[in-house]
């Protein structure tokens, strides 16, 4: 399968389902979940069909992205158009990766392609939108307009990671914001409006920051002319290039464009101040969109930090590691604090949620160096890991608290007890979900706290510490909810049948996931992450570092 | 124009001017059909059969409009077939009628994409019944159309008024049509005296200008205001007549695209208004209007714009930036208290309009006038459809509800699926989500904002495009109250019927504008980019007909020497045409035949003021040249003119100083000879 079709087909196929979903009569619900269940299963299976080609020995589509797109060149992209004429020479090779002329006048391409980073989060959409499709079975209000929405969702999520243009990945970030409003405002709970419109300004706010640092980044022109390069680009890869190798991009312009990104993106995260949307989305959503929505779109925050903000402004990251590293370790702190105090179980999860994302944060942050950015490369690798392993569990945890709700109608943990007797397996399911997000040793999330951690340790041991002593508190609350919610007796939950065949299916690979996650992190992740985990590291290693010797140069060469 | 010269008309320039005659004709016959034949019949089938007879006329000026494209593109050969002798297509002339006209790419444009916006407005005033007297709606809302199209033709201040006041009287009539509403009639009143104020002084800073350039016409009055030597961004700093001439005029323009603070009227005027008046308020005259005002400021008193390219220095430039900060602001804010879906919309377009401003204020600054300006016509052309959209929405509901309130759409997403999922990408193209055209408009607009190598504007620029995007921010919030009420609210009370064809058509129209041109936005850029460029290019004529008069009154104001004795030389921004004309050329994008269409316009456009033997201009010169008295036929070339044939055009390029002297020289010689013409 060329990479044109395998690439376009991977959110085109959600979005042909999303239309297809409109056309099919309201009676005929089953056939609308049908559809919708295969168009996330056959996005997942290409997935899967991108994942074989990654990971194939031998295969073109491991090399570095900027590899890659040396071979991939669009032809004749010379802002007058003129653009009808293109070859892609690498298109006898499938290494994952399009570029075709879009906007010429604008130097706007249709630029698609994985590495590492963005094929494991590709992976974890895929699974979590069957996931999803799944527990939304039980939909019954407005199904078409549900699964319509819900696979428009799905695709936007898989373009974002998958565009490597600043303006596709812009384009398909904000069409995510339309059906994530409706699907919670529509089919959400009591406050759902409130939430739904605080999540849609919320975001849009976050975008502009966005926007304005790509619109500063596109239009910026250096004093140092000698990098051959002038700007008017939305190439991601071309301009990770352009900062990390060159003093192209001056210290000031890096540092406001960081800034700018990390506000964005924290947003989206979200990280402290930013986060007060996501308890109300996520208590107010139905269960199968808190299963996204912590499974997958928080992601996206992070995904634009480690895509983004990072390697396109090394220089402003490294100047401000340091309130970033505070900002994150203080995000884990307080979702943690503040999820013990919770007594609505979602709202719990939701915070734990906001914890969990300061490990990313932290991660990224802990820009130390010293040995051509070893330890940094162990932040970056946890923080990714952190992702992966949260996008599992979290989307679990809400899967179960829906489980719950569905059948005792109440969330509040002081009402909720004695489940375990009466619901073996889907309290077996809970514990070990709920230990794998709590960073239990054996399980996915340990393994993303110990690489933070101790890339922490050697940047700022007091932080490090701090985040570490949060462990108690993760335990502390994550222990606290399963004594109330699984432990003791209860006459009034009596009788409460246990998972069904669906919700086991569900229940299954995440279980399954979060154990193998934490066995084998090498061949299950690292493997194939951490060599493009470890480019980016470099990358930003080098760009940071163009901030000593690069500044030199660029003084040198403006001053004749 | 000065009385001496005795020009014959063209015939091609009624040509030229086919779509407006056939409008304008059509506007009668609708009258007179109502009169004669219609009186007796009730008023609902009237208003149906009037419709038609108007769509008929509208279509004829459609074809007009579009053959008048294909003949500049050469579609389908339509240049070899319709350029019998009397046409002189060979030499097609930017402006027509002595220079008050342009008749250019541009016009051709903007005229078919006011008639296209016309059609939706018509088809949508069948909709209802909401006046008895349908002959002189629809001949009213045919008349305001010829004013703006010829508004948008504009090429000198008289015209420039009176197209504007044809525009405007005619709306002010329409918006009291609904005369069984008193909010209709109290919303013309306030259109009218506000319009009325505004005009009043805008004439006023017209006079100022006048007095101080002694000319009209905008290519001279830009070139008396161009310094000979240094940047010709010379700015207002000490000019106070020239301030108070420039704040008179952005007033009445301020009250015509309703910016802040001169908007009071709009948000009665469009609720009170029917809601099909409504839109072809909001759209056709709010795209001629910016038309007008980007000639005005673009072309005219570009010198005027700002001191050494920064922004905030003395000229309009500044002004313009603070009243689009101030719209988008105030519209948005105050957008988001209403509950009316017209004074919702009202103050949306209010703030849309200081987005628009953003995008004149950078093309009055950078040196990338034509592509700026070509943002802001894309950015109106968006505009101008997803909101005759918009209002058909109000129309339907003041069809079937007889209020507009956004409340009444509660539930429309369940009753009509189709049509509110086409209004709800209308509302995102508005907030600017991509990938719809509102997105990529506006942010093509910023980007051209951004683009632009002096830095010193460029941060405050950066600043105004922020504030953009956080407008646009708040403006979902108010967006997404419509979408709100179609698909979270339950239906209540009447219930609406299904929309018919008449309020369909704008919506799926706007719909398939905003998702057609924001997925592929390429061949409308394309179009406006080149669109741009004779919008705010010289036009030949003017530069024989009044550039001399021009010269004299600039002299007369020169400090040194009495007005004999000055040396009448063409400016130094004249020389700068002979390569501006260059990337004109390139950038109309289908081939031309060699010795047609616009490259040739090019050139003949130069010749004119060179002394191009065949041209027109050079005709008229060379008439002032030797004196009145002589009755020189314009077809009889002068024998001492040199002949620029389009074979040595690539050769002028180079001889461009030599030419530029021998113009000059003719000036020289007709100088004297002017002056012992006047009194």
């Amino acid at each position: 399968m060329s990479d044109l079709v395998l690439l376009t087909l991977l959110w085109l196929i959600p979005l042909i389902g999303s239309v297809a979903v409109l056309f099919i009569p309201k009676s005929m619900e089953l056939a609308i979940k049908g559809v919708s269940l295969a168009a996330t299963i056959v996005t997942f299976a290409l997935t899967l069909v991108a994942f074989a080609e990654y990971v194939a020995p031998n295969s073109s589509a491991s090399a570095s992205l900027e590899a890659r797109a040396k071979v991939n060149q669009v032809k004749a992209d010379s802002v007058e158009g003129d653009a009808d004429v293109h070859e892609e020479p690498g298109a006898a090779q499938s290494d994952l990766m399009v570029r075709r002329p879009w906007i010429p006048y604008f130097n706007i391409q249709y630029y698609l392609g994985m590495d590492g980073i963005s094929l494991s989060l590709v992976l974890l959409t895929g699974l979590v939108s069957v996931l999803a499709c799944l527990a939304s079975w039980g939909i019954d209000k407005q199904v078409k307009g549900y699964f319509s929405l819900f696979l428009l969702l799905t695709a936007s999520m898989m373009g974002v990671f998958l565009s490597l243009d600043l303006f596709v990945f812009y384009v398909f970030f904000e069409v995510m914001l339309l059906p994530m409003y409706f699907l919670i405002a529509v089919w959400g709970g009591p406050r759902r409006e409130y939430a739904a419109i605080k999540f849609l300004l919320y975001t849009l706010f976050g975008s502009v920051f966005i926007l304005v640092a790509v619109l500063i980044l596109y239009f910026f022109e250096s004093p140092l002319t000698t990098t051959g390069f002038s700007g008017h680009s939305f190439d991601i890869v071309e301009m990770t290039r352009i900062a990390s190798t060159t003093g192209y991009y001056t210290h000031n312009i890096q540092q406001l464009v960081f800034i700018l990104f990390f506000i964005g993106f924290c947003i989206k995260l979200p990280s402290f101040p930013f986060h007060t949307w996501l308890p109300d989305a996520h208590v107010e959503a139905p269960t199968p969109i808190s299963m996204i929505l912590a499974g997958v779109l928080l992601k996206i925050g992070g995904y634009g930090l480690i895509r983004l903000a990072w390697p396109l402004a090394p220089l402003g990251a490294q100047d401000w590691a340091f309130p970033v590293a505070v900002v994150g370790v203080f995000s884990i702190l307080y979702g943690a604090l503040v999820a013990m105090a919770q007594t609505d179980f979602k709202k719990l999860v939701a915070y734990s949620s906001v914890s969990h994302m300061g490990y990313v944060t932290l991660g990224m942050a802990v820009m130390n160096l010293a040995g051509a950015g070893k330890y940094y490369a162990y932040g970056v690798n946890g923080a990714m890991y952190m992702m992966i392993a949260h996008g599992i569990t979290s989307t679990g945890m809400f899967f179960l608290v829906g489980v719950i709700y569905e059948r005792a109608h109440t969330r509040d943990l002081n009402k909720l007890g004695g489940l375990l007797n009466i619901m073996p397996i889907y309290g077996a399911v809970s514990i070990l979900i709920f230990f794998g997000s709590m960073g239990l040793p054996g399980l996915c999330g340990f393994i993303a706290e110990v690489f933070v951690v101790l890339a922490a340790f050697n940047y700022n041991r007091p932080l490090a510490i701090l985040s570490a002593a949060a462990v108690i508190l993760t335990a502390g609350y994550i222990l606290w909810t399963l004594q109330r919610v699984f432990l003791g007796k209860s006459e009034q939950y009596k009788g409460l049948p246990d998972l069904t065949v669906r919700e086991k299916v569900i229940a299954v690979p995440l279980v399954v996931l979060t154990v193998a996650l934490g066995v084998l992190p090498q061949p299950m992740l690292l493997s194939w992450m951490s060599p493009s985990v470890q480019q980016t590291v470099n990358a930003v290693a080098r760009g940071a570092s163009q901030g000593q010797t690069g500044a030199g140069n660029t003084v040198a060469s403006s001053q004749p | 124009m000065p009385p001496t010269a005795a020009f014959t008309i063209n015939f091609r320039d009624f040509y030229v001017l086919a779509p407006e005659i056939v409008l304008a004709l059509w506007g009668l016959v609708v009258l007179l059909y109502d009169v004669g034949w219609l009186r007796k019949l009730p008023n609902a089938s009237r208003q149906q059969k009037l419709g038609w007879i108007t769509l008929l006329g509208v279509f004829g000026a459609l074809i007009a409009a579009i053959h008048a494209l294909m003949v500049r593109f050469n579609l389908y050969g339509m240049q070899e077939l319709f350029n019998p002798a009397w046409m002189d297509f060979d030499r097609p002339e930017p402006v027509i009628f002595w220079g008050t006209l342009a008749g250019d790419l541009f016009t051709e444009t903007i005229n078919l994409f006011l008639i296209l916006m016309l059609l939706v407005a018509i088809r949508l005033s069948m909709a209802w019944s909401f006046t008895d007297s349908w002959g002189e709606y629809f001949a009213l809302i045919l008349w305001s159309t010829v004013g703006m199209m010829l508004l948008a033709a504009a090429e000198e201040l008289l015209t420039l008024f009176l197209t504007l006041e044809t525009m405007t009287i005619c709306l002010y009539l329409c918006t009291s049509f609904e005369k069984n509403k008193r909010r209709s009639a109290e919303g013309g009143l306030k259109y009218f005296v506000y319009g009325s104020v505004s005009s009043a002084l805008f004439l006023f800073g017209l006079s100022l200008l006048y007095g101080l350039t002694g000319t009209t016409e905008l290519y001279a009055i830009k070139m008396v205001f161009t310094p000979e030597t240094g940047d010709s961004h010379i700015g207002l700093a000490g000019n106070v007549s020239g301030m108070t001439a420039l704040l008179l005029m952005l007033v009445g323009f301020g009250f015509k695209v309703a910016a802040v603070p001169f908007h009071q009227w709009a948000p009665d005027a469009y609720e009170g208004a029917p809601a099909p008046v409504t839109a072809w308020i909001a759209t056709g005259s709010k795209v001629a209007s910016f038309v007008a005002l980007m000639k005005v400021l673009l072309l005219g008193l570009a010198p005027w714009s700002n001191h050494m390219r920064d922004v905030a220095t003395p000229g309009w430039v500044g002004v313009v930036a603070a009243l689009a900060a101030a719209s988008m602001t105030f519209g948005n804010l105050a957008a988001l208290a209403q509950r009316n879906l017209k004074r919702m919309l009202a103050y949306s377009s209010i703030a849309h309009a200081g987005y628009m401003l953003v995008g004149v204020a950078a093309a009055g600054y950078s040196s990338r006038h034509s592509e700026s300006a070509g943002s802001v016509l894309y950015y109106l052309i968006i505009y101008g459809f997803t909101n005759l959209g918009a209002f058909a929405v109000a129309a339907w509901l003041a069809r079937d509800k007889d209020s507009d309130d956004i409340s009444d759409l509660n539930g429309l997403g369940f009753q009509y699926p189709g049509l509110a999922v086409c209004i709800l990408l209308l509302m995102l193209s508005l907030i600017g989500m991509p990938p719809l055209a509102g997105f990529f408009g506006k942010l093509y607009m910023f980007m051209e904002a951004l683009n632009e190598k002096n830095p010193e504007g460029r941060l405050t620029m950066l600043w105004l495009v922020g504030l953009g995007l956080l407008n646009s921010v708040v403006s979902a919030f108010y967006y997404v109250r419509v979408l709100k009420a179609m698909f979270l609210r339950p239906a209540e009370g009447t219930v609406v019927a299904p929309a018919g064809p008449a309020i369909a058509l704008p919506i799926v129209v706007g719909t398939v504008v905003a998702l057609g041109f924001g997925i592929y936005p390429a061949p409308l850029v394309d179009l406006m980019k080149s669109a741009a460029v004779p919008m705010l290019d010289v036009s030949g004529e003017l530069i024989g007909s009044s550039l001399e008069r021009a010269m004299w009154n600039r002299a007369r104001r020169a400090p040194t020497g009495p007005p004999t004795d000055v040396k009448l030389e063409l400016p130094a921004s004249v020389a700068p045409q002979a390569g501006s004309t260059a990337p004109q050329a390139e950038s109309t994008p289908p081939p031309l035949l060699p010795g047609t269409g616009k490259g040739q316009g090019a050139a003949s456009k130069k010749g004119g003021g060179m002394g191009k033997g065949a041209g027109k201009g050079a005709g008229a010169l060379k008439k002032k040249g030797q004196g009145k008295g002589q009755d020189a036929s314009k077809d009889a070339p002068p024998s001492d003119q040199p002949k620029t044939d389009s074979p040595t055009k690539d050769a002028e390029k180079t001889e461009a100083p030599k030419k530029n002297e021998s113009g000059s020289d003719d000036l020289k010689k007709a100088a004297p000879k002017a002056d012992a013409a006047k009194p």
